[in-house]
């Protein structure tokens, strides 16, 4: 068992500090005798956005490999032969075309039999086409289905090598109107959407939020797409007090959204909802807003309190969060559960190959996936398109935490009633 | 009405560029150092005022108090230890310095603060506001404004007046000539420069106040003061200033004609500045 971070000559801040610490320490728990001799390598390439913006989801994977590092330290067994497990672990610096080469470099040089990229659109996509194009099973997640589909070109023609599990956009929309008929407003709903991947496709006018929330019975006004950092609102703001918007919908960052809340009260415009996706992910994020963000909604897709087991540890999910909450002294954040559910998914495909240092055998038994993971079922037989699994997903509300800030109550589980219920009943915001 | 607002509205946005800008006005509009670690010394002071109202309580009048030294010693170690090293007739050595300084300054910012957003906590001056007639003036965007009108007016003034303004002058207009007359280039370049980095403190509070910081912020707002620079014209401090105003004002324009534009027109403003007066638009004659 080793995990390999970055073993080129380049030098990041982890490698030093984290990293060594990490391969040393991995080192130490694992005494040569304990390996099995002479057995084969099983090596599994990541990539995963440790610095740079996207590395609040990069955090949990790094922890997570460490974690999965400890459980197969004496490898796994196969067909009645142990294995190592090498995990070559790499940092694309929130970049896709770093992600690309990294992936190519993984694919050509140290011949991986399997891939992980582990999140968002801009780390998923670059390395799925080079899995596609070299012929290396990939698996992924945290990015809406749709996002992953169609900008790779995959309406038409399914991909070979590449799987993905998550929610897509027609779940979120669910979520979003479910939480939004639980209040008592006019049904006028103003829409936010980045000149960006991520807003593009959720403010896509055939495929994206605006349409479906008209579909839905709201009325929706959406100005044309705002360039992320933008240090003006006023003009947003106008139009949606203008149409009297009681609502306020769309996916930010946490940055705008901050300006785009702080001037809301300057200019007096006090919508009684505000459901945004990925700015209010993070604890962070809305611990930035301050006690404007008390109220505020989004979407969930894992929780502590999600009632599925690890099938790597038999952990529940509230087990892996205080896990993490002792190891690192920060909240648990909604990409643990994936990460790990990801490992699963991975350790099951090659438990099940019949030759696990075999791209095709690995992609044979990946595309045959059924297992229960820590985030539901993942079985790509039902999904909405061949390379798809979905997952559940729930609306949630921060209020007033016990141990942290705020905590992240569901308020929604219209799409899945039988998984979990709702925490307590959303509320208007208050702007007092 | 609404163009009036939207007028307002660029106005105090343009404060908060002013504030960015001026600092940059004496680097690289004096001085001629082109500070590529602009933003990121901005970002690294704003995540320290994020961490100091963590654990003392002083309130934001406090933390300006506190934040102000701290830049005005880390402007002064910058241009000391690093900028006077590099400085001279070529501009490109400075710029490869502080270009590499930026690289390490987010790689240092993420190591100590990781990626997280953060912003100082929201107090009520930050949300307040008051209204005149149909149009409402946010109250911190207003102090944002004053604060750098003031700054504006004392800089200028400094430059014009005193001693260390002619120096500097002098040493930004002919090193070997001024240093013959008995003045110590780099010694008026380190308080220039400590100058420059103390109003970025101020900026820094305002800036975590009025949205977030993180690591990797820094560049994004650097092209804004850069822009005000240029269009203002080199070297006038209250060129910067107007630059500001006429760069905010025209986001704002931009944004009530299409909310994906405003940006794009704050560009195009300025390449129209470069175009028809690309000596800017407060220039000294030659």
């Amino acid at each position: 068992m080793t995990l390999e971070i970055n073993p080129k000559s380049y030098v990041d801040r982890r490698s030093l500090l984290k990293g060594l610490a990490a391969v040393t320490a991995a080192t130490i728990a694992l005494p040569h005798a304990a390996r099995a001799q002479n057995a084969k390598t099983i090596k599994i390439g990541m990539i995963s956005p440790m610095t740079g913006p996207l590395s609040l989801f990069g955090e949990t994977d790094e922890y997570t490999a460490a974690k999965i590092m400890e459980l197969v330290a004496d490898g796994i067994e196969v067909n009645g032969e142990t294995y190592n497990i090498e995990i070559l672990m790499r940092d694309a610096q929130s970049n896709p075309n770093r992600a690309a080469e990294l992936a190519g470099d993984l694919i050509l040089n140290d011949e991986v039999s399997l891939m992980l990229p582990a999140s968002t659109t801009d780390i998923n996509n670059p390395t799925a086409d080079q899995c596609e194009l070299y012929g290396v099973p990939c698996i992924s997640s945290n990015s809406p289905w749709q996002a992953f589909v169609m900008p790779r070109g995959g309406a038409e023609n399914p991909f070979m090598w590449t799987y993905h599990f998550f929610w897509g956009l027609e779940d979120v929309l669910g979520t979003f109107t479910g939480m939004w008929r639980s209040i008592d407003t006019n049904g006028k709903v103003g829409m936010l959407f980045p000149r960006n991947a991520d807003g593009e496709t959720w403010g896509n006018e055939e495929y994206g939020l605006p349409s479906a929330v008209r579909e839905a019975g709201f009325e929706a006004f959406a100005p044309s797409m705002f360039e992320p950092r933008t240090n003006d609102f006023s003009a947003q703001i106008s139009e949606f007090k203008n149409n009297n918007c009681e609502i306020v919908g769309g996916i930010t960052y946490v940055a705008d959204l901050k300006t785009f809340i702080t001037q809301c009260k300057q200019q007096n415009y006090t919508p009684k909802v505000v459901t945004v996706a990925a700015a209010l992910l993070f604890p962070s994020g809305i611990e930035a807003m301050g006690e404007l963000g008390e109220g505020m909604s989004s979407e969930v897709w894992w929780t502590p309190a999600f009632p599925f087991t690890s099938s790597l540890t038999g952990q529940t999910s509230q087990e892996i969060a205080d896990g993490w909450g002792e190891d690192t002294g920060k909240q648990w954040t909604q990409p643990l559960g994936y990460s790990h559910a990801l490992w699963e998914v991975i350790l099951d495909t090659l438990k099940r190959s019949s030759d696990p240092q075999d791209r095709d055998a690995n992609r044979e038994a990946l595309a045959a996936t059924n297992l229960d993971t820590l985030v539901g079922n993942i079985n790509f037989a039902d999904g909405p398109h061949p390379n798809i699994c979905k997952t559940p997903i729930f609306g949630g509300q921060w209020v007033e935490g016990e141990d942290w800030p705020f905590d992240l109550k569901i308020v929604d589980n219209t799409l899945y009633p039988d998984v979990l219920e709702p925490d307590t009943a959303m509320k208007p915001l208050d702007w007092s | 009405m609404q163009w009036l607002d939207a007028i307002v509205q660029g106005v105090l946005l343009g404060g908060m560029y002013a504030q960015y800008a001026l600092g940059m006005a004496l680097m690289f509009g004096v001085m001629r150092i082109v500070n590529i670690a602009h933003g990121d010394v901005m970002i690294l002071l704003s995540l320290i005022a994020v961490s100091l109202a963590g654990v003392l309580p002083l309130g934001n009048v406090g933390l300006v108090l506190v934040i102000v030294p701290i830049a005005v010693g880390l402007g002064w170690l910058l241009q000391k230890f690093i900028l006077n090293r590099v400085v001279g007739a070529d501009p490109l050595p400075s710029l490869i310095a502080t270009f590499g300084l930026s690289i390490a300054l987010q790689n240092l910012m993420l190591e100590i603060w990781s990626a997280d957003t953060r912003s100082l906590p929201n107090s009520d001056i930050a949300s307040a506001s008051f209204q005149i007639g149909p149009i409402y003036l946010g109250l911190l965007p207003v102090i944002v404004l004053l604060c750098a009108f003031c700054l504006t007016g004392g800089l200028d003034a400094v430059l014009r007046y005193t001693r260390f303004g002619r120096g500097l002058r002098a040493a930004a207009a002919d090193t070997e000539a001024a240093a013959m007359t008995g003045v110590d280039p780099k010694r008026i370049y380190a308080t220039a420069t400590a100058i420059a980095v103390g109003i970025l403190g101020l900026a820094a509070i305002f800036a975590a106040l009025r949205a977030t910081v993180s690591p990797s912020d820094g560049s994004a707002q650097l092209i804004y003061a850069f822009e005000a620079v240029i269009i203002g014209g080199m070297g006038s401090v209250w060129g910067a200033f107007i630059g500001s105003m006429v760069l905010g004002v025209a986001q704002a324009v931009g944004l009530r004609i299409d909310p994906g534009l405003g940006i794009l027109f704050g560009h195009l403003v300025f390449l129209l500045v470069l175009a028809t007066r690309p000596e800017g638009i407060m220039a000294r004659k030659k």
